[in-house]
């Protein structure tokens, strides 16, 4: 039996495993350098990366590098896992190839299509 | 003002700051927080520019609803007969306490005090109480002898008044029937006490709750305070009197219950099937009111169809959501 399509990853958790893709961050990081990947797009709340962040654990994308204390709190760094780097490859690939689908049949610009009427008459 | 008061203003605004942020955090169950608080906590605060009170408005809405999942999420992970025990427990306790709100408004006529037949009430409240709470912790050997011991005291005052001359048989039956579900439901009340997990201690007011107003009103009458008596007496009012298993008490509990379900099906799973138990004991005890009217027929089966409906949602198969790391 086929397997099923993986369902289309959502845009924040994309930009946090984006993120991570230049190496392991930890939580406030990993909101800053989503914000400048998206050019400011995705502006990840405190609570919703956590939740990403344990989902992302639970399924195998992200885990915990090292654990250190700052100010008398604890600051744990996350990284990508080989499933986590594919899993952003692969979603990479699908918005490429969904965007080629509109890029390769781009309309005519005006002028190429005038000219190109120019010609025939 | 100096650098030194400003440092000292400073430090004042980042201590406020740091309480609210830990406050907001109150929102994730205690398990994830003792794991994850102090992350939590850190980034929320590297996240709020420096001079300000409260963190970002989006990042509290976040870490709420972050809280509100983590919640569901911690009670999704329990297992089916966890969290049906646990109900069960809740059901029993919400059961025997409003019996005991029943016996204790007694109190409130003139003639029943400690120095009329009030002793008899008192009678089986203690080791009813002492069951309750070895339940509630997990004691089951406790809960055991102490069931026992209220089983026997509600017996005895049930036979001791059936032996008086001038009962009807009629009412003996009725009196015997009725000492079935009381005996029935401390029994399985035994069965139910376990070791962890144990019933949350946030559910504990559920039971305690008509308990706590039937006391206040019998002080409220005892002391003649009018006002908080006609309060109370609202409270207990609608469609009875404070120990009716339909009140604007049970209102309360029943809207505080299906809010609950956003993070928790337990305690409306609880509160309807400690409804159905009570409606069954009053029942037994009057079958006269057996198909009566509707009214009747619904309050007797529409707590009995959201426990069963609840309880199939609990039983139902579904993915495991992620933990917490």
């Amino acid at each position: 039996m086929a397997r099923m399509a993986e369902p289309p990853m959502r845009e924040p958790t994309y930009f946090v495993l984006a993120a991570l893709l230049g190496g392991p961050l930890h939580g406030y990081a990993i909101m800053k350098r989503a914000g400048e990947l998206s050019g400011g797009r995705v502006r990840l709340a405190t609570g919703t990366l956590y939740t990403a962040l344990d989902r992302l654990t639970a399924e195998g994308h992200v885990r915990l590098v090292s654990e250190e204390t700052v100010a008398g709190r604890v600051r744990r760094s996350y990284g990508l896992t080989e499933s986590g780097s594919a899993a952003l490859r692969a979603e990479a690939q699908r918005m490429a190839e969904a965007a080629r689908l509109v890029t390769d049949q781009e309309p005519e610009p005006t002028a190429s299509r005038l000219a190109r009427k120019l010609r025939t008459t | 003002m100096t650098g030194a008061n400003a440092s000292e203003g400073g430090d004042g605004a980042a201590s406020g700051l740091e309480r609210r942020a830990r406050g907001l955090l109150r929102a994730y169950p205690p398990g994830y927080r003792a794991g994850r608080g102090e992350e939590i906590l850190g980034t929320l605060l590297e996240a709020t520019l420096p001079g300000r009170g409260w963190p970002p408005a989006r990042d509290t809405a976040s870490v709420l609803a972050g809280g509100v999942r983590a919640r569901r999420n911690a009670n999704l992970r329990l297992a089916a007969a966890v969290s049906l025990r646990q109900a069960g427990i809740l059901a029993i306790a919400l059961y025997i306490c409003g019996r005991l709100s029943g016996e204790l408004s007694i109190l409130r006529f003139p003639g029943w005090g400690p120095s009329g037949i009030g002793w008899k009430i008192v009678l089986p409240l203690v080791p009813l109480a002492v069951t309750l709470g070895a339940a509630w912790s997990g004691r089951r050997r406790l809960a055991a002898v102490t069931a026992a011991a209220a089983g026997a005291a509600i017996a005895y005052l049930t036979f001791s008044g059936l032996s008086q001359p001038g009962v009807a048989a009629a009412e003996v039956e009725s009196s015997l029937a009725a000492l079935t579900i009381p005996l029935l439901a401390l029994a399985a009340l035994v069965l139910l006490t376990g070791s962890a997990p144990r019933p949350p201690r946030s559910w504990l007011w559920l039971p305690c709750l008509p308990v706590a107003v039937t006391l206040l009103l019998v002080v409220a009458v005892r002391l003649r305070l009018g006002p908080a008596q006609h309060a109370l007496d609202w409270l207990g009012g609608w469609a009875g009197p404070v120990e009716s298993p339909y009140s604007y008490l049970t209102a309360v509990m029943v809207g505080v219950c299906v809010c609950w379900l956003v993070t928790d099906f337990r305690p409306l799973l609880g509160v309807a099937a400690g409804l159905y138990l009570t409606q069954l004991d009053t029942l037994l005890a009057q079958p006269a009111q057996l198909g009566v009217d509707w009214t009747v027929f619904i309050g007797m089966n529409a707590p009995c169809a959201v426990a069963v409906t609840l309880a199939w949602l609990i039983r139902r198969p579904r993915r495991s959501p992620p933990a917490a790391s």
